[in-house]
């Protein structure tokens, strides 16, 4: 189904930290960043769609009065808005806010430390981008910052500091499926797995609080009004984000769940733990009955590697990238072209929008089956060459000779591409 | 050995380790590691110092690395502590303070949380990190690869806590379990054993953090890119030992061939050929408590000011307490742990 394609090498190895990769696509630029965490430093890498260019950059944390800083950064994200993308480090120090090239520094935030050192650790981890505007920062305390981030420039401010947690935020998450249907806007994730689901606004209302089993919750995802948490025991449980009604409960992982992520326009989940194995699920809805199904598509074993960051390249789902602890490189794996195990249940997003188009989203054909119009912000490029290529079959069957991501925008396939499937013969 | 634990044990540096703290740098954790080495009358010289070191670091970050859960580090930090036990269990004052050790490692940790001690290994990971130097016996007993990687293997016991992989349950609003499917593992895993032991006594369960070598087995030393003269490895001079006199052992083979008299350790003979042996000797440094060196959470992972500050300041302490007369001749090096040693 899918097919282990490239190791793009980064500056060095990846460190042991919960959802340790992220992934931003720039469509107009044939491009898609990498940041990967090490210790006190971020490794970025630019990659052409084409496989054929690489730039890196690192950037490091940072420390009131100190030029070069040793404090530890425990997350770096994009946070995709409307009109800017951010890239936000947290660290133990504080919260460092970029242009999404990581060219520029916009905002810094301290975090409030001690003179000597506690038992209690002080740093931040957990970044959202909620809504529109704003950009959402956990702390080891439990609290958690809002920031509203204005169209451009650097006149980002602290709106709210949320205080319901009482543990370490582990990870947060905003509703990714573009729908403007759903209640709630974000989820917030702790160590002792509690989870608190939030409406956004010029004050956050908490909507619902999930609790946990005394095990941390080590990533959390939110679509459709489903959350999907990911915890340290290696299961993998469903809610109703606003109910707090168990959907699923997946034996997923041996071991700790180190990254989960949804391709929101496919409902494909992937999961990620320290037991070297990436899973492949999918998730589908059935509003009419209120019944989230998964089942398990995929399996991909990163040998002796614990795998602590994987994320899906794009919105469908087509590529994943995952990295591990000790690894000086992403291994990213693309759907082959001749995969016959790939059987997806159709319509699913049909159901959903059915009738109930978000003015998000422009026409467009999605391509595993089912007739909605589902609206994606990046990609149209390579869903045009899709969509030519698909025909008419109900089930979308990926034996499809599909070259990815190397589409060009006008449809036509580059000559020559020796990082991507092939598409027709087969690789 | 009753040297080095009784440094190890030492109160004024105990109470020191147990501070909330940042991680030690490399260079900062280097020193006391040499200092400990060198508080006994054990010599080494530079190039064993090395590669002790660094046996004793791939085999903790083995053991870190390892662990089925974060909670199992200080199962491992247990495991490391019967062993010592063992070691000084006719001398009562050493005993006493390594018992002391137990109250205090109990108390502190067994309140945390899951999601802490992850915290604390993986800053522990990042210490470890890019590290691949080949260990001669975990290449042998196959947990190590040839490129210096640890094998992780996907089968086995899963952790306690978890289920093994592989069922989907869906349910209705109602809660009522409405759909089942399987789905392949991958793996080949089997149902968790039981949970090991938090107190003072009692089975630990998990093996990592006890001796590696208590299976004897021809030693063949060999970092990467230095050749061993095997013919100068001794077999380990053992009855069917438990696992604290093999250490006993190793550590005897640092002490470069003396023979050391052990009330109510029946063992002689003791040989030393450092090159030889290496593993060996790196057993006795591992069974030095791995909590001792970092404390809860606080994270620093280089070189700076503070880290430096700190050393000292343990050093100071050390120098501090050197007001006794040494009742052993000890080495006429000055050293500060060494005077303190002499002072116990």
């Amino acid at each position: 189904m899918y097919h282990k394609e490239k190791s793009i090498q980064i500056k060095s190895s990846a460190s042991a930290l919960y959802n340790n990769l992220s992934v931003l696509r720039i469509a107009p630029r044939s491009l898609t960043y990498f940041t990967v965490v090490h210790a006190n430093m971020v490794n970025m890498v630019s990659a052409s769609w084409d496989g054929l260019n690489y730039s890196h950059r690192q950037l490091q944390s940072k420390e009131a009065n100190v030029t070069t800083s040793s404090s530890l950064i425990m997350q770096a994200a994009w946070c995709v808005l409307p009109s800017r993308d951010i890239l936000v480090l947290t660290s133990q120090k504080g919260i460092q806010m970029y242009e999404s090239d990581g060219s520029i520094m916009v905002y810094w935030h301290a975090l409030e430390t001690p003179e000597t050192p506690t038992a209690q650790a002080v740093f931040a981890r957990g970044i959202a981008a909620v809504r529109e505007k704003y950009i959402c920062v956990g702390i080891s305390s439990g609290s958690m910052l809002v920031f509203d981030v204005p169209s451009k420039g650097s006149n980002i401010t602290l709106s709210e500091v949320l205080e319901e947690h009482k543990e370490s935020i582990t990870d947060m998450a905003s509703e990714c499926s573009g729908s403007l249907e759903c209640i709630a806007d974000m989820v917030s994730a702790d160590d002792s797995g509690n989870l608190c689901v939030w409406k956004s606004g010029e004050d956050f209302q908490l909507l619902n609080k999930i609790p946990g089993f005394d095990m941390s919750c080590s990533s959390v995802k939110l679509w459709k009004g489903t959350v999907v948490a990911g915890y340290g025991t290696g299961q993998i449980r469903l809610y109703e984000a606003v109910t707090g009604i168990v959907h699923a409960e997946v034996n997923a992982h041996a071991r700790w769940i180190y990254s989960l992520d949804i391709a929101p326009f496919s409902g494909l989940l992937l999961s990620a733990a320290e037991d070297s194995l990436v899973r492949v699920w999918h998730l589908t809805m059935t509003p009419e009955t209120n019944s989230v199904e998964i089942v398990h598509m995929y399996n991909e074993c990163v040998t002796d590697t614990q795998i602590c960051g994987a994320k899906f390249c794009d919105g469908d789902g087509y590529a994943f990238a995952v990295t591990g602890y000790d690894l000086i490189c992403l291994q990213q794996t693309d759907l082959a072209a001749n995969s016959s195990e790939w059987r997806v249940r159709e319509e699913n997003l049909g159901r959903w929008h059915n009738g109930k188009h978000s003015t998000h989203h422009a026409n467009r054909v999605n391509p595993l089956g089912g007739n909605s119009n589902v609206g994606r912000s990046y990609s149209e490029d390579r869903y045009t060459a899709l969509s030519e290529l698909q025909g008419t079959s109900p089930c979308f069957n990926l034996t499809l000779p599909v070259t990815l991501p190397a589409v060009h925008s006008d449809g036509s396939h580059p000559t020559s591409d020796t990082s991507v499937a092939k598409g027709g013969a087969g690789k | 050995m009753n040297d080095i634990i009784t440094t190890m044990f030492n109160k004024t540096f105990l109470e020191e380790l147990f501070k909330p703290q940042e991680l030690y740098s490399k260079k900062a954790l280097r020193t006391v590691f040499d200092r400990l080495a060198h508080a006994s009358i054990m010599r080494l010289n530079q190039a064993s110092m090395d590669k002790l070191y660094d046996l004793m670091t791939m085999a903790f970050k083995y053991q870190v690395l390892l662990c089925p859960r974060p909670k199992d580090i200080l199962l491992v930090s247990f495991n490391h502590m019967d062993a010592i036990k063992d070691f000084v269990k006719d001398t009562p004052s050493i005993l006493s303070q390594v018992e002391e050790t137990y109250r205090q490692l109990i108390e502190m940790y067994t309140p945390l949380s899951s999601g802490e001690f992850q915290l604390i290994r993986q800053t522990l990971l990042i210490f470890f990190q890019d590290m691949h130097i080949r260990v001669s016996i975990f290449l042998k007993d196959k947990v190590q690869n040839s490129n210096g990687r640890f094998v992780l293997p996907i089968s086995g016991p899963v952790p306690h806590g978890t289920h093994i992989p592989g069922l989907i349950r869906m349910f209705s609003c109602n809660g009522e379990e409405v759909k089942r499917l399987q789905f392949r593992n991958g793996g080949n895993y089997t149902s968790a054993l039981r949970e090991g032991s938090f107190e003072m006594f009692g089975e630990r369960v998990i093996k990592l953090g006890t001796n590696m070598y208590s299976v004897s087995r021809p030693v063949e030393t060999h970092m990467s890119g230095t050749s061993k003269n095997s013919a100068q490895q001794k077999s380990v001079n053992t009855a069917p030992n438990p696992l604290a006199k093999e250490e006993l052992n190793m550590l005897a083979r640092l002490m470069g061939g003396l023979e050391v008299q052990k009330p109510g350790n029946a063992d002689g003979g003791f040989r030393v050929n450092l090159f030889a042996t290496d593993e060996e000797e790196e057993e006795a440094l591992i069974s030095r408590p791995d909590e001792f060196s970092y404390d809860v959470i606080k994270i620093q992972a280089t070189m700076n000011q503070q880290a430096n500050a700190e050393l000292a300041k343990i050093m100071g302490d050390f120098t501090e307490e050197a007001s006794e007369p040494c009742p052993s001749s000890a080495s006429s090096k000055g050293d500060d742990l060494l005077a303190m040693m002499d002072g116990l």
